[in-house]
């Protein structure tokens, strides 16, 4: 018999809704960084949510290793050829929105899930680097609350 | 491990002072307990980065955001507490088991402010080393839920603090508390059938009756000695199914053990020489369950003591615990088990 208690979470099932939700996040995010992302990101984008909306309908499965290096080299190419100064703001705020983008695809346990929000945050916040404005501010205001919602279980 | 275990025993004695023994517990101020969970400290971690990225930046909507999330989570320290107060748990009954079983702990949830409005959310209800129950408690309902509890060996087991915890709203914060119940049950010893080889055959050969009454039915079997019609009355259980299946008629079994001298039966200790008291008392424990099963009087004789014939449901409860605590000190299980 054990001493110690279990403190933490019981593991609560993913459901299709939760992943439902978390997809929806990350349109927004993608909406939120519509006019900063180059065009191949766009299509890069929308290929992951495709593929996720087909994960849902368990249509389809999370990507084999061939598919990731195939994709993560088409990336990487896109990568060097677009930016020049890599270790400035923007291509650093592009390769966190690669990075979140992949994660979606692999939604093992509760902790994934919790990494993709705190990153959306903090992509969130990268959006206010670019632009202060009326419109971009209560755009990233709106994207935290559907966030915050995803924490909701 | 050591510095584990000192740390434990002083916060049991900490909280020995803090949340006494009762029957019945209302969550309150006093013995809730309130510290962010893992997430919680990641989302934290993720308001530190993003304050470093508005203060780095010379950022203010991002410091807003930051604060905004601070705050978001502040909020969820006042929500996360109100699930947690007002509760009320009381402790209503343990079935008593067999060693190596688990015992059904039956506990009472209910609401003390009869005004309260709101419910309660995904509480976590645990004991030490048993599994976690989930539940939602609606306003103005009570609720009764069984803890599955193992248990350590036969005789009396206390059970450690039962753990109550919730993590409503967002899994940011973690509310709880440890309340001692004075759960205690008797655990009976393990039934454990006979196997014959270890009485030899010179002993079975040279059996007086009693000593052959047992053995009776160790050997599990139903001296069918024969078949007659059915009368009104006869247990639905001693008609021969089969026989009726075949012939379309009601047939009764008799048994030997109806007879007059048979409806009787004396466990005796010694009957079981050469065996160790564990299994003296396993063998005692299965053979008290077999004679209930069979609707016959039996008594039990101990060494210290010797408990009259009876049937009965009651007069079994009352053996199995007399053997449950042979030979054990006031107040203490074999092996584990937490005198407190």
């Amino acid at each position: 018999v054990s001493l110690m208690f279990s403190t933490r979470q019981p593991d609560f099932p993913l459901t299709s809704a939760l992943l439902f939700s978390l997809f929806i996040v990350y349109g927004s995010i993608i909406t939120l960084h519509f006019s900063l992302l180059p065009f191949w990101m766009l299509l890069f984008c929308s290929g992951i949510m495709v593929w996720r909306i087909n994960i849902l309908r368990q249509q389809w499965r999370a990507p084999e290793r061939l598919v990731k290096i195939v994709v993560i080299s088409l990336i990487s190419v896109g990568f060097f050829l677009e930016y020049t100064d890599w270790l400035s703001v923007k291509p650093m705020v592009t390769l966190l929105i690669i990075a979140l983008s992949l994660k979606l695809l692999e939604i093992r346990c509760r902790r994934d899930y919790l990494l993709i929000i705190f990153l959306s945050y903090f992509v969130i916040a990268c959006r206010f680097l670019f632009d202060q404005s009326v419109i971009s501010s209560s755009l990233g205001l709106l994207a935290t609350v559907i966030t915050t919602a995803a924490l909701l279980h | 491990m050591a510095l584990r275990r000192m740390y434990h025993h002083y916060y049991l004695q900490w909280l020995k002072k803090r949340s006494p023994v009762k029957m019945k517990h209302t969550l309150f101020r006093k013995n809730i307990f309130i510290f962010p969970s893992l997430s919680g400290l990641g989302f934290l971690f993720v308001i530190t980065l993003l304050w470093l990225l508005g203060t780095n930046y010379e950022n203010n909507l991002i410091i807003a955001l930051a604060f905004l999330l601070l705050s978001l989570m502040h909020t969820c320290i006042f929500y996360t507490y109100v699930n947690l107060s007002g509760l009320s748990i009381d402790l209503q009954g343990i079935e008593p088991c067999f060693a190596g079983e688990q015992a059904k702990v039956t506990l009472r949830l209910s609401c003390h402010d009869t005004q309260r409005y709101k419910g309660y959310f995904t509480l976590n209800f645990q004991f030490p080393g048993s599994p976690m129950v989930t539940v939602d408690l609606l306003p103005q309902q009570a609720q009764t839920i069984v803890l599955l509890v193992p248990t350590s060996g036969r005789g009396w087991n206390y059970f450690q603090r039962l753990s109550v915890s919730t993590f409503y709203p967002l899994g940011l914060i973690r509310a709880w508390s440890r309340l001692d119940l004075g759960a205690k049950v008797v655990v009976y010893p393990h039934p454990v059938g006979v196997d014959l080889p270890t009485l030899k055959a010179s002993e079975l050969s040279e059996s007086n009756s009693k000593q052959s009454d047992v053995m009776h039915y160790l050997e599990e079997v139903d001296d069918l000695s024969h078949l007659r019609a059915y009368q009104y009355g006869d247990s639905p259980r001693h008609i021969a199914w089969k026989a009726y299946a075949k012939n379309q008629r009601l047939v009764t079994k008799v048994y030997e053990y109806y007879g007059e001298n048979k409806r009787q039966q004396w466990l005796n200790w010694d009957d079981f020489s050469g065996l160790s008291i564990e299994q003296r008392l396993s063998c005692l424990c299965h053979c008290v369950l077999g004679a209930e099963k069979k609707h016959i009087k039996y008594g039990l004789r101990l060494p210290n003591k010797e408990l009259p014939l009876g049937s009965g449901l009651q007069h079994q409860a009352l053996l199995l615990r007399e053997l449950a605590l042979y030979q054990m000190p006031a107040g203490e299980s074999l092996e584990g088990g937490l005198p407190q």
